[in-house]
């Protein structure tokens, strides 16, 4: 699968700034297709977690209303260059992805 | 019909946190995402807390030209912060997200949320001492499609 998660981890003043952008539809559900005139069934991120090094320290419940290809950027106290960031997010069909990254100096 | 549905919900939700089981508790979240209207899943996210105005900045643009895509950060400056969640008045389902705050991370996120037309943004940060609250005016001259 193409890379659909896009990560950055930066790391200034002990704090690690992690930027994602995800490429997911965000279908709320309640959309119609233009051609057909039937609803799109709802498509979009319910989980999303982050972890520094394997060990999970944030994590977020989604509804429809975020963006469609979501963006999120979280700040994590602490952090060293070259500690793994992994951020993943599951939707409400089951599909999962994962990005990693290692953090760089700012 | 509309209202019998939403008094069933509502009695479904607030049996479920009155038990307060993780599993039923998941439930109730999952309730307070799909209501479609704001004062609803208000009440299907905080049951019977109150909520209090807090120190809490919420950052997003006075007019957003695109619904589609309104830039928002929220930062709680209340100690002890363990989550934020987001909710946008005017949207058809207005509970967009809740964030999940640690003393590992900071209070702060930055998101893109959809807003159908102009609307409070309202950020509830949860803490032990209670449930706090700001709203912020985005005027839309775009909706977004949500």
């Amino acid at each position: 699968m193409a890379k659909k998660i896009k990560i950055r981890a930066s790391l200034k003043n002990d704090v690690t700034t992690v930027k994602a952008i995800m490429t997911h539809p965000m279908e709320t559900g309640s959309r119609k297709d233009k051609e057909s005139g039937e609803l799109i069934p709802a498509h979009y991120i319910q989980a999303v977690i982050v972890s520094l090094n394997g060990e999970q320290v944030f994590n977020a419940d989604w509804g429809t209303g975020v963006s469609k290809n979501p963006y999120l950027s979280i700040k994590i106290k602490g952090g060293a260059v070259g500690d793994n960031v992994a951020l993943t997010w599951k939707d409400n069909l089951g599909e999962s992805e994962t990005a990693e990254t290692k953090i760089k100096a700012k | 019909m509309e209202i019998t549905r939403r008094k069933a919900i509502k009695g479904a939700s607030l049996a479920a946190l009155a038990l307060s089981s993780s599993g039923l508790m998941k439930t109730a979240l999952a309730t307070a995402f799909d209501s479609t209207d704001y004062s609803e899943s208000l009440e299907l996210f905080l049951g019977d807390k109150e909520l209090s105005a807090g120190d809490i900045k919420i950052k997003a643009p006075e007019v957003a030209a695109n619904g589609a895509t309104v830039p928002i950060e929220i930062t709680s400056s209340i100690e002890d912060t363990q989550s934020i969640s987001i909710f946008v008045e005017n949207n058809p389902r207005p509970y967009i997200a809740t964030f999940h705050i640690n003393p590992r991370i900071e209070a702060t996120v930055s998101l893109r949320v959809k807003m159908r037309e102009t609307s409070n943004i309202v950020a509830i940060v949860k803490t032990d001492a209670g449930h706090f609250v700001a709203k912020q005016s985005v005027k839309v001259t775009a909706g977004g499609c949500v």
